[in-house]
């Protein structure tokens, strides 16, 4: 018995020194996206790490993120038929994007939906994925508007159901120019909820 | 070319027949203390001097005739003498009365002619350089809202904006030495450019009664009149430093040898900036910065009869980047210009040209600082002008004049543009009996953009008493600016401000009345006034746009009207009172609300006293500033207002001999109103200040 015990705890170490050894820690990335269209949409892929093209976004789940100015969108709910949404992991970028290492049990994880917002003139109604429209604050001078990072690091559930935690940083490019998106992201392929 | 060389010999005929001539004199007070450092002119010619340190003047090279001499110096009264002037040596002496209400002091902005305030039949208030030291004050935009009732200065943003009269700023003219300044936002030009230390005074003339000034001057003329270059050598320099690590300093010197002067003024300032807004870290109350400035003039007076005035200046501000932009701005003037005047006996020709750029960037801060264009705005004016003394009781100005303005900005619809006009305006100023003065012109435009345009007025004084009557009336216009015309802006992909090349220029009639009342213990006067203005120009959003499009339109009318008190009373030796209130009441004929920004109510109360012993001089100083409830706009959340609030300044400054040590508490009452765009103290704050006058060391 013992013995038995024995055996299958090395083969337990065994599997774990394997399991540690395939999945080596993932990369983390940054991608400053081109969203200055305020009437297109442009499509981004985690496992490209670079934006594609979508000729039907609501039949494809090629697409994880979609980007228009400051509006983005999942591949999931009313913005497609993937699995994609999101949720707030209430984490600050700065001091927690490293640290943060699972998805946690009680995430909310919300899908695309249309959200009535104040513009103006009276309200728009915008379909984007309501958890990541509170990526930014707008600070509203006279002069000069500013889309401010809210710093929250955020979950993203792909469009094929896998994991990614994404800082949303900055909005402009630096040549000053609104509605570039840059953000950090570490992306999970294997379809785990571990974020390292 | 025999003609040049007749004008050329002509210039320098002053040299030739005036060789021996001379008036010389000693000016004192009445208790027969020698007065140095007062200035004395002979009218009509570009002749004057300083007295020295012991009260003496000296003047030489004048061709015999009879002359006006004229005496002043701060703090003292005015004083015209008519002198008859022979061959050999002359003498006049003068007695000075030290005097807090000079009302011979000489004012140019309302007339585009020198004449003594007591005189002018445009009424005009005059800001010396002696009051804002007084105040502690730093800059131009606090000294006007300070000092002027019914001005009011507001922070939006990073940008300083100003109203007057219930008008904003696009309605006000700010002029330097009567010229336009370039870089204007909504109306505003940047006020931290005007450089204190390069100040002699500000006139204010309120309301649309100069019209010799054309587009813009619908609400009012502020006119900075730069410091003159003084016969012998003066230098000064002042510092000033407060919570924030808020630096003011700077200095100016003025020197003459033989016909040349020279004046040279440098400013330089900074701050650390503050917040009193935390829910919105990335735009602050009042962003660090740094700015620099230097302004250099010459003088040269080759005879008796011409003077030119060659002069340059440059100035520079860098914000500190506290945004969430990775850019911060960077900001630029370059202005040049000559100024010439010619005597012709009783008669004198001006002729000025004048070139201001001012540059905006985007300071890139992920790229190696590197300099991206915002803006560039390039005004040009030439102006020759003639003012013809027809009699004793009869002047005519005739001028001619050239605008041209350039703007390129990433906001406007392709790149550069430009637009020119050009002007020619009279003016007759007439003296019936000693208690009549009516002065009357008008101001005639042709525009690239908009053609023809002329706008009248007309403008009485009366004097019975020790009261003065004053009227004017008058039309106005302001044509559009060309980022009306040609802006294409997109705020965020969300709606897109655009411009108008349809436009045409808003117009205004304006017409006041004002009784002032003018002893040597006090001044006070009351004026009503009532402008009302169509065709304004105001975004409105286009109906059928596939994009939410709001478009410059000529859509709106209004009318403002009011009440201005200003009064100075003198309470014992040595302190005085002084008072201002102002009532408005704007009315947007369209949605009938109170205009954006304005305030009904508004005022200002300052004691000031003052002794003086031998070199010590000690002056206090407590200040008041009310403000009313301003109005800025329906919102969704209902109506956006700033609260009534009052904010009080107290002075000290103590001067010996050549040094002026300045304390004091900016907010005595600590009150600190963070959603108040007019309101911008972090609390209260003590500061210090000291000013050397290098000319009176020895």
């Amino acid at each position: 018995m013992k013995a038995i015990i024995f055996l299958i705890a090395v083969t337990g170490l065994f599997i774990g020194c394997k399991k540690a050894d395939i999945t080596a820690p993932i990369q983390s990335q940054t991608f400053e996206i081109n969203s200055t269209g305020s009437t297109t949409w442009k499509y981004f892929s985690f496992a490209k790490n670079d934006t594609i093209t979508v000729s039907d976004p609501l039949g494809s789940s090629d697409w994880d993120l979609a980007f228009q100015r400051y509006r983005i969108k999942t591949n999931g709910g009313k913005s497609g038929n993937g699995m994609g949404s999101a949720a707030n992991s209430y984490q600050k970028g700065q001091t927690g994007f490293d640290a943060l290492s699972l998805v946690s049990d009680t995430a909310t994880f919300v899908a695309d939906d249309a959200i009535n917002i104040a513009i103006q003139q009276g309200y728009a109604t915008y379909v984007v994925n309501p958890k990541l429209y509170t990526w930014f604050t707008i600070e509203l001078a006279t002069q000069g508007t500013q889309i401010v990072p809210s710093d929250y690091i955020f979950i993203v559930k792909t469009g094929d159901g896998k994991y990614a935690k994404v800082w949303f940083k900055s909005y402009y490019s630096a040549t000053n120019v609104s509605g570039y998106v840059t953000f950090q992201y570490k992306y999970q392929p294997d379809g785990s909820t571990r974020l390292e | 070319m025999k003609q040049f060389l007749f004008l050329f010999l002509l210039m320098f005929s002053g040299f030739v027949y005036s060789q021996g001539v001379i008036i010389s004199g000693h000016v004192k007070l009445n208790d027969s203390t020698s007065v140095s450092g007062a200035t004395i002119v002979i009218k009509g010619t570009t002749l004057g001097t300083t007295t020295d340190n012991n009260g003496f003047y000296y003047i030489n090279k004048i061709k015999p005739g009879t002359y006006t001499l004229r005496i002043s110096l701060l703090g003292y009264e005015t004083q015209e003498k008519p002198v008859k002037i022979l061959n050999g040596k002359n003498s006049a002496d003068f007695l000075l009365r030290e005097s807090d209400i000079n009302l011979n002091e000489v004012v140019v902005t309302g007339t585009k002619s020198e004449k003594m305030l007591k005189n002018v039949p445009v009424l005009t208030q005059v800001i010396s350089a002696r009051q804002m030291l007084n105040l502690g004050i730093t800059n131009v935009a606090g000294a006007l809202q300070n000092m002027v009732p019914g001005l009011d200065v507001s922070q939006f943003g990073t940008r300083t904006s100003i109203t007057m009269q219930g008008m904003d700023a696009k309605y006000v003219l700010f002029l330097v030495d009567g010229e336009r300044i370039a870089g204007e936002v909504n109306g505003d030009i940047d006020y931290s450019m005007l450089n204190l230390e390069n100040i002699d005074r500000i006139e204010v003339i309120k309301g649309a009664s100069s019209s010799l000034y054309g587009s813009n001057a619908i609400g009012g003329v502020i006119n900075i009149i730069t410091k003159k270059i003084t016969e012998s050598f003066d230098g000064k320099f002042y510092s000033r430093y407060s919570k924030y690590n808020e630096l003011y300093s700077g200095g100016g010197i003025s020197l003459k040898k033989g016909i040349i002067g020279s004046r040279t003024s440098f400013n330089y300032s900074r701050t650390d900036g503050y917040d009193i807004t935390p829910d919105s870290p990335h735009d602050w109350t009042q962003n660090p910065y740094s700015s620099f400035s230097i302004n250099q003039k010459f003088e040269v007076t080759p005879s008796s009869r011409l003077s030119l005035t060659p002069y340059f200046g440059y100035y520079q501000f860098e914000r500190g980047n506290v945004s969430a932009r990775p850019a911060h701005d960077l900001y630029q003037d370059l202005n040049a210009g000559l100024k010439g005047q010619y005597y012709l006996g009783r008669n004198s020709i001006d002729f000025s040209y004048y070139r201001d750029r001012y540059n905006t960037f985007d300071v890139l801060d992920l790229l190696n600082n590197k300099k991206d264009w915002v803006s560039y705005d390039i005004i040009q004016t030439l102006r020759s002008q003639g003012n013809f003394s027809i009699s004793d009781r009869n002047n005519l100005i005739v001028g001619l004049e050239y605008n041209y303005e350039n703007l390129y900005s990433i906001r406007n619809e392709g790149g550069l543009k430009g637009e020119g006009e050009a002007v020619v305006y009279l003016q007759d100023d007439i003296r019936l009996g000693e208690r009549w003065n009516i002065i009357a012109g008008v101001r005639a435009s042709n525009h690239s953009e908009y053609g023809l345009n002329a706008a009248p007025k007309i403008s009485v004084l009366y004097k019975q008493g020790f009261f003065n009557f004053r009227t004017s009336a008058g039309t106005g216009f302001r044509s559009p600016s060309l980022k009306e015309l040609y802006m294409n802006f997109d705020h965020f992909g969300e709606w897109y401000i655009i411009g108008n090349t349809q436009l045409k220029p808003e117009s205004s009639r304006y017409i006041s009345g004002s009784v002032e009342y003018s002893r040597t213990w006090n001044n006070s006067s009351v004026t009503v006034y009532h402008n009302s203005l169509t065709d304004m120009i105001t975004d409105r959003w286009l109906p059928d746009s596939v994009q939410l499009t709001r478009q410059y339109q000529n859509v709106a009318s209004a009318a403002v009207y009011g009440i201005d008190f200003l009064s100075k009373q003198k309470i014992l030796d040595g302190l005085w009172l002084t008072v201002g209130y102002s009532y408005v009441q704007s009315h947007d004929n369209q949605t009938g609300l109170q205009l954006y920004g304005t305030t009904k109510h508004s005022g200002n109360i300052a004691a000031d006293y003052s002794f003086r012993k031998k070199d010590y001089s000690f002056t206090a100083q407590v200040y008041c500033k009310l403000m009313g409830e301003k109005f800025y706009e329906i919102t969704t959340d209902g109506a956006s207002r700033d609260r009534p609030n009052s904010s009080w300044r107290i002075t000290i400054s103590q001067e010996y001999k050549w040094l002026r040590i300045s304390t004091g508490v900016d907010n005595v009452f600590n009150v600190i109103i963070p959603q108040n765009l007019d309101f911008i103290s972090p609390g209260r704050r003590f500061f210090v200040g000291m000013n050397i006058d290098f000319g009176k060391i020895r």
